[in-house]
């Protein structure tokens, strides 16, 4: 969880850059890591991070300090990216079904076997199943808000999960 | 004892919850197949959340602060030429006032009224330009300092009623400041990229 001590707030909402810089430095690798989910480059994630903190840096005076302020980080972060999607027309809006038959297909493929690692699995999953899957393991995020996020239902997060889930454990139960 | 069941869903939050512990909650103990199903999300969600943080490759933190800069630069002369927009505003006040106070026009009052008509002109072409291009910081504070003192000159010209020619020089040197700080932006403008 990430928060910062009071001082160092209290210095980054005067607009001291060293304190910014520690903000920062924290923040870095989690935004990097959703950012790169959610968009699928490396260097749009970049772009992404880097135009996040400044809406971040922009906006400190809105920030209430009895909330947590990696939440606030990530809802800027995420909206930031899902706006870029939708103006780029790359937030596709596929059926559930759809996606769901794309996962099932996944572990018909017989080159998913010789995969080494779990994230060249994930990253084979539809992105918005890869998407639902970070929100839910790495950002604890509950159903209802990643649902709210892409305009589903709680069902379609959930099916969603489990479906990718299944796909991941089939593949470390084959190779490992 | 009575195992309460319970479901997949709870089980893969219980395991969820719990990545990177050594927990086993006593909820998913009540069968082998709950406590297999717990380990084993467990262990693929710590496996997830190891391989899915990376750091970023590029400097993003120099990328900001250059950005923040220039964005605050840019902000600040935007205020410095507003500023001297409302001086050459008022200063044509004055000059009106006392136009009509001329019985006659002359060549001199013809001339100064041809540099202010230059002067509004190339203001606004600045103004316009600076929303578009980075150009040296130093450059432009230095023309913004020069124009403010000019404005001020003016002022202090008309109300003091000193000579048309003095008034008509200073307008020239207004023009010429404003004429070098466009030239100099097209110069700068092909250097720098961000």
């Amino acid at each position: 969880m990430i928060s910062f001590d009071d001082l160092i707030m209290a210095k980054a909402r005067k607009g001291d850059s060293n304190a910014w810089k520690h903000i920062y430095q924290s923040c870095e690798k989690p935004m990097y890591s959703l950012a790169l989910r959610m968009v699928g480059d490396k260097a749009l994630a970049e772009d992404m991070v880097q135009d996040a903190f400044i809406k971040v840096m922009d906006k400190i005076g809105q920030y209430r300090s009895d909330s947590s302020f990696w939440w606030w980080v990530r809802t800027i972060l995420v909206n930031h990216c899902i706006s870029f999607l939708r103006k780029n027309n790359r937030w596709v809006h596929q059926e559930e079904a759809e996606i769901e038959s794309r996962i099932q297909e996944l572990g018909e493929q017989p080159e998913i076997m010789h995969e080494k690692q779990l994230i060249k699995v994930l990253e084979r999953l539809p992105e918005q199943a890869q998407r639902v899957v970070y929100l839910y393991v790495v950002e604890g995020m509950t159903h209802k808000e990643i649902a709210e996020l892409f305009g589903k239902t709680q069902s379609f997060s959930k099916t969603l999960l489990s479906r990718s889930l299944s796909q991941l454990r089939s593949w470390i139960n084959t190779t490992h | 004892m009575k195992h309460q069941q319970i479901s997949e869903t709870d089980i893969i939050e219980l395991a969820r919850q719990n990545r990177f512990k050594d927990t086993i909650p006593e909820s998913v103990r009540a069968s082998e197949d709950s406590r297999q199903l717990y380990l084993e999300h467990k262990a693929l969600f710590e496996t997830i959340t190891e391989q899915t943080q990376l750091a970023p490759e590029g400097d993003i933190w120099q990328r900001i602060e250059l950005k923040r800069e220039v964005a605050q630069h840019k902000r600040k002369n935007r205020r410095i030429m507003w500023g001297l927009s409302a001086i050459a505003a008022s200063l044509l006040m004055v000059v009106g006032l006392q136009w009509n106070a001329m019985t006659e026009a002359t060549n001199l009052q013809n001339q100064i009224q041809a540099n202010i008509l230059q002067s509004q002109h190339l203001e606004k072409v600045l103004l316009s330009n600076q929303s578009n291009v980075t150009v040296s910081f130093a450059t432009q504070a230095n023309i913004s300092q020069e124009l403010l003192e000019i404005d001020e000159a003016l002022q202090k010209a008309y109300l003091n009623n000193e000579s048309q020619q003095q008034i008509l020089k200073l307008w020239e040197s207004r023009v010429r400041i404003l004429l070098e700080s466009l030239t100099q932006e097209e110069e700068q403008s092909d250097l720098v990229t961000i």
